[in-house]
Order: structure tokens, then sequence, then C-alpha cells
């Protein structure tokens, strides 16, 4: 059975304050921490390149589990930043870890929904070739791609990257493992979210995205589950902002000690939101059940299940 | 089917704005800005609009709502077509 069988995170150590643009942005610090909920935004030193963050957030899985780096059969990585657009950056991860060449390299560029296509992805990818271990990184800083002086974005955005170690377990217990996923696109609004030069958002055409289609979403996943509201222990959305979040709590009238929201120090991630929150949620003994959910650029979304047997 | 200033304001009761505002208070002339709610609330309010009366407020209308008389009038504008 495929696994999550770890998660490492790598947030950089530097931080930018918001506090220090409020004036600048024309905004209040409860409006920093009651409505965006970044304090701080993790910033990666100016030569760090997505590889590079891959290959941090590796050393510290390194640090939590026994990993045999020659019996790694695939190495993906989910980034829209990627070190450059040829060759894929999964193949300078595989170098700079040494893995070996029967190991299968590719990349997924997709955004903040990242994560979720990514564990789908990786598992059917495993499961089609019998592969046993696999590894799955996020790594999609905007730091290159930001406008210092646009308040809808400027303020959000940190840089962080994550790896799962997917394994294939003959004893599955104890490990989280999806059992469902949803998936969508509203293609029409994919210039909502999008870089040209640098990103521009249109926060409200995002808004309401995420509003009209993640609560559907996610009572068809847990109808077809015979599963309710009440049977998830945690929900973990990508995180966003706290507002977004606080607006999904608030129209499925989720209780508040199940929904996590944590980036006050570091900032939205991209794909790498949802991971970092796992990284402590499936190490927790009370939560058997687990929904995930990324939404952002494409404007895509995509709603799992994820389970403790 | 049309909507009122006070209809807006029950709206804004029932959602997590209402946590912080006071309905009472809010004056149906005055700039919903001046009185407590940001972009991010109207936002809100103009979603659950769309949704409830099943109208479609583009963004470039979003300039000309700044009060709730404002947003009630424009909505029962849009109904009447």
């Amino acid at each position: 059975m495929m696994v999550i069988k770890e998660i490492a995170s790598y947030i950089p150590g530097k931080k930018e304050s918001n506090y220090e643009l409020a004036e600048k942005f024309n905004i209040d610090t409860l409006f920093i921490k009651n409505k965006l909920g970044v304090e701080f935004r993790s910033i990666k030193e100016k030569t760090e390149t997505a590889s590079d963050l891959c290959v941090k957030a590796f050393e510290n899985l390194e640090g939590k589990i026994d990993i045999e780096r020659n019996k790694i059969d695939c190495c993906i990585v989910i980034t829209q930043n990627p070190d450059y657009n040829i060759p894929h950056t999964s193949a300078i991860v595989h170098s700079k870890l040494n893995l070996p060449t029967n190991c299968a390299c590719f990349d997924i560029s997709l955004g903040c929904s990242g994560y979720v296509y990514g564990l789908s992805v990786i598992i059917s990818f495993m499961k089609e070739n019998n592969f046993k271990h696999g590894l799955l990184f996020t790594a999609d800083s905007y730091r290159d791609i930001l406008d210092k002086n646009d308040k809808n974005t400027y303020l959000l955005f940190g840089d962080a990257s994550t790896v799962n170690y997917i394994s294939d377990e003959k004893d599955s217990s104890n490990y989280f493992i999806p059992i469902d996923f949803l998936f969508g696109t509203t293609g029409t609004d994919f210039n909502s979210l999008i870089a040209k030069e640098k990103l521009f958002m249109n926060g409200r055409k995002v808004f309401n995205f995420v509003l009209k289609e993640i609560p559907k979403d996610i009572s068809i996943l847990l109808e077809r589950n015979n599963l309710k509201l009440e049977n998830i222990d945690k929900f973990v959305f990508h995180q966003g902002s706290k507002y977004i979040i606080d607006s999904i709590k608030d129209k499925l009238a989720l209780d508040s000690d199940k929904v996590v929201f944590d980036i006050y120090k570091y900032g939205n991630t991209v794909s790498s939101s949802i991971p970092i929150i796992l990284e402590n949620e499936i190490k927790k003994t009370e939560n058997k059940n687990i929904l995930i959910s990324g939404f952002g650029v494409g404007l895509s979304k995509g709603t799992a299940l994820l389970t403790r047997r | 089917m049309s909507i009122t200033a006070n209809s807006i304001k029950v709206i804004i009761k029932n959602s997590e704005i209402g946590k912080k505002i006071n309905i009472e208070d809010l004056d149906d002339t005055k700039n919903l800005y001046d009185q407590g709610l940001d972009s991010l609330d109207l936002m809100t309010i103009l979603l659950i609009i769309e949704e409830e009366f099943n109208v479609h407020i583009p963004d470039e209308d979003i300039e000309g709502l700044k009060t709730l008389n404002d947003i009630a009038n424009y909505v029962n504008n849009k109904l009447s077509k």
C-alpha cells in the first residue's frame, strides 16, 4: 500500500516583516494579523533556486528518517518557478542528490493546487510501474516575480519547500493514505492569477472561485465516501490568507479547532503550504481523517481525503 | 424579488463580518469603508448577494458601490432587467 511515510520542509530563516510595510500600503496591524494572517514572510537567498530549496527539504527529511538514495524510483518536483525552462528541475535535483539512473524524474507545473495533484500523480505512477520509493517535492518561490508596490501580492507570499517520502509498505497501519481525490479547473479565469513579467492577482476572482467551488467539492467528496464533516479530524486548506480560510470555515460552519491556519511567520508558500501543515498533523495520533484542499493558479482546484487505517 | 439596505444588513449580521460590526450602527447612506468595513468584507457581501440573488456584479462596477443604498439600488436595477 502506498503511504505518506514522512514529510519534511524547509523554511528559510531570513524573514521580512509586514508591519514595516503597513504605512506604505495603508493597512493596520489588525488587517495584517486577522485578514492577511501573514506577519512575516520567509525569504530565500537571492542565488537559491528551486532545486536548492528541494535539496534543503531533502536534507531535513534525512534528518528524520533513513533514506536509501539508491532505492529511489521516482522524483517529482512541483514548481512554476523552475531553475531553467529547460531542463526540468527534477533532473537537477536528481543530480544534486545523486539519485540512481533508473530513477524517473519529471516536473508538474501547477501552483497552489499542485500538492494535491502531485500526491495523486506520484501514487498512480508508482502503482502503475511497481515502484517502491518516491519523492514528491514542492518548491515554488515567487520572490523574483513579485512587484514590490503591489499590495495584493507582495505582503502574502513567502519562500519554502517540502518533500514527501512516498513508500510502498506491507504494513500500512499508522500511515496516512489518500483514499479519494476530486479535481477541477475554471480555465476561463486563467488571467486572474498570472505572471507575464510580475505576478498579478485579481483577488476577488480568486476569492469567488474558492468560495463557490471548494465547499461544494468538499460536500461531494464526503458524500461519495459516506462521510460527514464531523468525521473529519482536520481540514488542511491551502494557506492562501487568513481571510480566505476563515471564509471557507464560516461557509461550511466548521469547528475552529479542526481548521489549521499557521502562516503568520512565513507567508503563503504556494504548493508547499499544505505539506508544511501536514508534516505536523500526520504525527498527531488523534487525527484519523484529514481533508486537504488546494486552490489557486489556473484557476485550479484539488481536494483529497487522507485516512489512517 | 428585490433587495433593501436592511436585507444587506441581515447578510452582514449572519456572516463573519457580523462579529465585528453592529449592524444597528450602519448608516445606509454612508461609505461602508468609513464604517469599519474593508475591501475584503465588501467582497464577501457581494459574493453572498451574487449567490442569493443570482446576479453577476462585474469588477468594473464595484467602484460605484460605496454605501448600502448603492448596493441595493444597483442589484434591484439588475433584477428588474
